[in-house]
């Protein structure tokens, strides 16, 4: 952790709401893409960041500061996600045309791995799988969460969150198939 | 060749594996070029997934901090829970050396020489909480019941441990000390009397239980605040009398401060103790340091008065809320000073309670 975040997470957890508003600033929108990934649906994401962020900070007394905080705020984010869907008046829907803002949290030398076309692909097949399989891939390759900390974060074994982990990809990879050729040639050359 | 390994790439990909799996599959993928296509093709869409754009309404990320910082100052103050740092090793601290140190120096000292004898022993005993640690000396002595009054006063000052699913009765204090609160005229006659209890069993027994923890042997009085402040405090006393919420906080008020009122020097410190044990607790941060101040106050002017062991403790407690309300440190640093000003006193008369208010400091969530 570098030691400008640690300061100020030692400073939000003596209460102090500014240093954890800059805490917030850092990792939203980190947070949301875990949200948003799993929920499908802006107003729904947006409720379960709020709620992540305001249970953070009331757990932070017993946070340890020599953990990193992005896994951990990762897990809670993913599991008020999958609470939020299994809620009896959740639904899943496709997210709302018009936005205009777009916020890669891992953008990078891959960014143009997939040309747009497969990218919607790619999130049309995202959606479509279980909520199950869906919740443990964003949390293993967007929150980039160990399997001890997916299986503590939904509650779920190691057996089963390999296994649903594995399914996942499959699903997606069959998905994109024609693309991924492509792909993984720009990866080869993108790497050092 | 060996068996594919398609069904492990997953856990491969992300170092999941047991060593000896992990080596298994990397001396297959060596030679099968099926396995390793589907190996790189899984971690390119992992890639890609990670490269997904995330759409979200116009300056909404602009927005979000402040509206999560808008929530958390609504939120109704959370449940006390004193954050897992070093502070409270300092408080568990704290106990393991002062506790040995006061026990010793308690044994040793003319105070416990003075006042002998089974029945004064036992007055200490009498008041102790019944707790179950081990420190406890009597472990064993069932305390007796608490009237409603008292019961009342001690979980008003309690209050930051409301929460606390086995909370210990609250100390009894001897039955005879229960009365209903004194009126002006008594306590102007209270004033008049000229001697001061003498040692005797029965009344050093209210003595302790009130805070006066003196040898036996002739105090000098004290010296009286004018007059005009006197008066001044009477009328606060009277006035908070009239408008405490509850007739049990005043009776609970007498009962503490009624053993040193027979001395006739409590009418010095009297007034302000009683109003400060007649208000209701604080509900907030600015109301918890007001409280403060006052014990302090009222201790500032007559730290050797009769109901001045009961003021230490009173002042630790009127911490314990403010720190309750704060989580600053330094409130923290100013309630482990004070208790630790109580319990290096040789005539501390309630270690016990201000021990179970740092044992609370050292508890972890």
């Amino acid at each position: 952790m570098d030691p400008v975040e640690a300061d100020l997470l030692v400073k939000a957890r003596g209460g102090n709401l500014f240093a954890y508003e800059e805490i917030v600033k850092r990792y939203q929108r980190r947070v949301y893409a875990t949200a948003l990934r799993i929920v499908r649906r802006h107003d729904v994401a947006d409720d379960v960041v709020q709620e992540a962020f305001i249970r953070a900070q009331r757990a932070l007394p017993s946070f340890d500061l020599s953990r990193p905080f992005g896994p951990w705020i990762g897990r809670i984010t993913a599991n008020l996600a999958v609470s939020q869907l299994r809620s009896p008046v959740a639904r899943e829907q496709g997210l709302p045309e018009g936005h205009a803002e777009v916020a890669a949290p891992e953008a990078g030398p891959l960014a143009g791995v997939l040309d747009e076309e497969a990218r919607r692909v790619l999130e049309a097949a995202l959606g479509g799988l279980p909520l199950e399989q869906r919740s443990v891939f964003v949390l293993r390759v967007m929150d980039e969460l160990s399997y001890r900390e997916i299986s503590e974060a939904l509650g779920l074994s190691l057996g089963t969150v390999m296994s649903r982990l594995a399914r996942a990809r499959e699903k997606l990879r069959v998905a994109l198939l024609p693309y991924l050729g492509d792909a993984a040639r720009r990866a080869r050359a993108s790497e050092p | 060749m060996t068996p594919h390994v398609r069904s492990r790439l997953s856990a491969y990909l992300d170092g999941e594996l047991p060593p000896d799996e992990r080596s298994a599959v990397d001396q297959h993928l060596r030679v099968c070029a099926s396995c390793a296509h589907r190996l790189e093709g899984l971690a390119a869409l992992d890639a890609a997934a990670r490269a997904l754009p995330v759409d979200a309404p116009p300056g909404y990320f602009e927005d979000l901090p402040a509206r999560v910082r808008a929530r958390l100052d609504a939120l109704p103050r959370r449940a006390w829970r004193p954050p897992v740092w070093s502070w409270a090793v300092a408080a568990a601290l704290l106990l393991a050396i002062v506790t040995p140190a006061t026990l010793w120096h308690r044994e040793s000292s003319t105070p416990s020489a003075a006042i002998s004898g089974p029945a004064a022993r036992a007055t200490p005993e009498a008041t102790l909480p019944p707790r179950q640690a081990p420190e406890q000396e009597n472990a064993g002595n069932a305390p007796k019941v608490l009237g409603k009054a008292e019961g009342s006063a001690l979980r008003v000052m309690r209050s930051p441990f409301r929460e606390r699913a086995a909370d210990a009765p609250a100390p009894a204090y001897p039955a005879e000390a229960r009365r209903p609160a004194p009126s002006t005229d008594e306590l102007d006659n209270i004033r008049e009397r000229q001697r001061p209890p003498a040692p005797e069993r029965p009344q050093a027994d209210e003595a302790r239980g009130a805070g006066l923890a003196r040898p036996a042997e002739p105090r000098p009085e004290p010296q009286a605040p004018p007059a005009k402040d006197v008066a001044e405090r009477k009328d606060a006393a009277k006035q908070e009398q009239a408008t405490s919420p509850a007739e049990t906080r005043g009776n609970a008020a007498a009962t503490v401060l009624a053993p040193a009122l027979a001395g006739g020097r409590a009418a010095v410190v009297q007034p302000c103790s009683t109003g400060l044990l007649a208000r209701p607790a604080p509900r907030s941060l600015a109301e918890a340091r007001v409280r403060r101040q006052a014990w302090s106050d009222c201790l500032r002017d007559l730290p050797e008065a009769p109901g001045a062991d009961e003021a230490r403790v009173r002042l630790v407690a009127a911490g314990v809320e403010v720190y309750r309300f704060s989580d600053d440190e330094n409130d923290l640093r100013q309630v482990l000073a004070d208790a630790a000003a109580y319990l290096a006193r040789g005539d501390a008369v309630q270690p016990e309670r201000v021990r179970a208010l740092l044992e609370e400091l050292g508890r972890r969530p």
